[in-house]
């Protein structure tokens, strides 16, 4: 772990490595400037937090992504992510009617990279999608398959850990059984989405 | 393509295949072997795109509850306050400057590496960093950035080097300079009077008050023999008409500057900074602020664009907060020496010198 972060690169190091540090500094940064511009479209507390947290989540995703190298500021993709969530996820939901929005101005370029964003989100909109049908699955699957998957993918247990509470002889039989599991998940879930 | 056929793909271990697939965790070979049997079966394709969904959507639940987790952690207060190098006052009139650190593009404060002045009457905010390689370049582009709001995507900025000044804090290579000087760039050199390149890092910042403090990588570094010549735990109660001077480095040699302070807050009223008549150039951003005492008032930082001498100065109990909200293992103890304080002005300077440095900056 990293003692301090010295630039964006750093930052972005320490959030890949999962460093709520980094995560913090990022917040206490930016989120101010975020919410300003949400609450100045009309946006509340709450879907500033939101849009926030979805922002996050993408630039998480990609401070993952071994490909991923940010050719701009972390703030300006930041920016460029939640305005683009916002008008997508949010807008419509507060407002009755639809405002005409300026794309092109709302949209300048903030960066050059202002195609990846276009596709993170979208790529987040869809996994977002999937999720909710996956929560969904997830209820339907039942125990202790439930508790199993969570643990593993969610929550990042070990195998060892998990073979230990559910009380399976060895690692192996747990494994067996979560791929079970995942498989009985994966009918479900697309059984949900038909 | 010959395999030797050691995957044996069905629709009982395809989950557990695709994991390793999704986890990056095959070899080049077997991701090859298993690209291969999925083009010959449709069926066991189908099975494998659903399993990759999955996966996927677990993984981005993951992704989405150790974020709603990090920020639960963020919105709570500071346990241990000192552990954050990145402070952040919660003061809207300053926060506007630090909007504009992180996003140039919506705020009126401009961030500028170069001082040509503005076509218009507006009164902005230049900084004062330099530009050293290509400074007509650079010109072009900001100004065209600023101005053209409407400028079409393009490829990622050229690189420029970025240069500013910076004073010695300790003897042993802790460095004083703004914030906008090194934000946002990979390596930091530190130039020293007599010509030589040290490497350095930025041990603290604080973005609002455009503040930072590199160190000098190098252990055995010292800035000179004796310890840093001046005060900077000098906070005088009257300052307005002040007579001050500054030396830094706008070009390659160091440059003398003097002036006086014109008004007791700085650009808007911030209350952590001063605003002087002197003239100030590009590279000068991290010059110290210096009265006839030897007692440093403050730092360089900005400068008013459509005006040639108004320029604005972080002061030194900012800059002292800052050293006192540093982690503990970063010992800095702010210099307090009146050695200069009778000397002669060039005497001074001569003096000083040592304790001045360039800073080039690789974005």
């Amino acid at each position: 772990m990293k003692e301090e972060f010295y630039n964006d690169v750093a930052l972005l190091d320490g959030l890949s490595e999962g460093d709520h540090r980094a995560s913090k500094v990022i917040y206490t940064v930016y989120y101010p400037i975020i919410s300003k511009w949400i609450f100045s479209k009309g946006g509340d507390a709450e879907s500033a937090q939101d849009v926030f947290q979805d922002g996050l989540i993408v630039l998480y995703q990609k401070s993952k992504d071994p490909e991923f190298c940010l050719t701009c500021k972390i703030g300006t993709y930041l920016f460029a992510v939640c305005k683009r969530l916002w008008f997508k996820k949010f807008q419509q939901k507060h407002y009755q009617y639809e405002l005409p929005v300026d794309f092109s101005d709302e949209e300048q370029p903030v960066s050059g990279n202002l195609r990846d964003e276009q596709q993170d989100v979208a790529y987040f909109l869809e996994n977002e999608h999937n999720y909710e049908v996956l929560q969904r699955a997830m209820k339907e699957l039942g125990e202790p398959c439930g508790q199993i998957l969570k643990a593993f993918y969610i929550e990042k247990k070990s195998m060892q850990d998990i073979a230990a509470v559910h009380q399976y002889a060895n690692m192996e039989t747990a494994k067996v059984q979560k791929y079970k599991c995942l498989g009985r998940l994966k009918k479900i879930y697309f059984k949900l989405k038909q | 393509m010959y395999f030797k056929n050691r995957i044996m793909l069905h629709r009982y271990n395809i989950e557990e295949w695709a994991e390793k697939y999704y986890n990056r965790q095959l070899t080049q070979e077997e991701k090859a072997e298993i690209d291969t049997l999925l083009e010959a079966d449709v069926v066991l394709r189908k099975e494998w795109d659903e399993a990759m969904e999955v996966l996927a959507a677990l993984a981005h639940a993951s992704d989405a509850e150790h974020i709603r987790q990090a920020l639960r952690s963020a919105r709570q207060p500071e346990k241990a306050p000192g552990r954050l190098i990145a402070f952040i006052r919660n003061n809207w009139k300053t926060s506007a400057i630090a909007a504009s650190f992180a996003l140039a593009a919506i705020s009126t404060v401009q961030y500028m590496n170069s001082s040509k002045e503005m076509g218009n009457s507006k009164s902005k905010f230049t900084q004062l960093s330099r530009e050293v390689e290509n400074i007509k370049n650079s010109q072009n582009s900001i100004i065209k950035t600023i101005e053209d709001k409407t400028l079409t995507p393009k490829a990622p900025e050229p690189q420029y080097d970025l240069g500013g000044t910076g004073f010695a804090l300790t003897n042993d290579g802790y460095i004083a300079t703004n914030y906008h000087v090194v934000t946002g760039t990979s390596d930091i050199s530190i130039i020293t009077q007599d010509n030589h390149t040290y490497n350095a890092v930025m041990v603290g910042y604080d973005a609002v008050l455009d503040l930072a403090i590199l160190k000098i990588t190098d252990k055995d570094f010292k800035f000179g023999k004796s310890p840093v010549p001046y005060n900077l735990k000098y906070q005088p109660s009257q300052v307005l008409g002040l007579k001050v001077f500054s030396v830094g480095y706008p070009q390659d040699n160091l440059v003398y500057n003097e002036g006086y302070i014109s008004c007791e807050r700085g650009y808007q009223g911030d209350s952590l900074s001063y605003q002087l008549e002197i003239v100030a150039n590009p590279g000068q951003s991290g010059s110290p602020v210096i009265d006839k005492q030897g007692n440093v008032l403050g730092l360089i930082n900005g400068k008013k664009s459509n005006t040639s001498g108004t320029t604005y100065a972080v002061r030194s109990k900012a800059l002292l907060d800052l050293i006192g909200r540093l982690p503990d293992h970063i010992r800095i103890t702010p210099p307090r020496s009146n050695a200069i304080a009778r000397l002669e002005r060039t005497e001074q300077v001569s003096q000083l010198k040592n304790y001045i440095v360039t800073i080039k900056t690789v974005k």
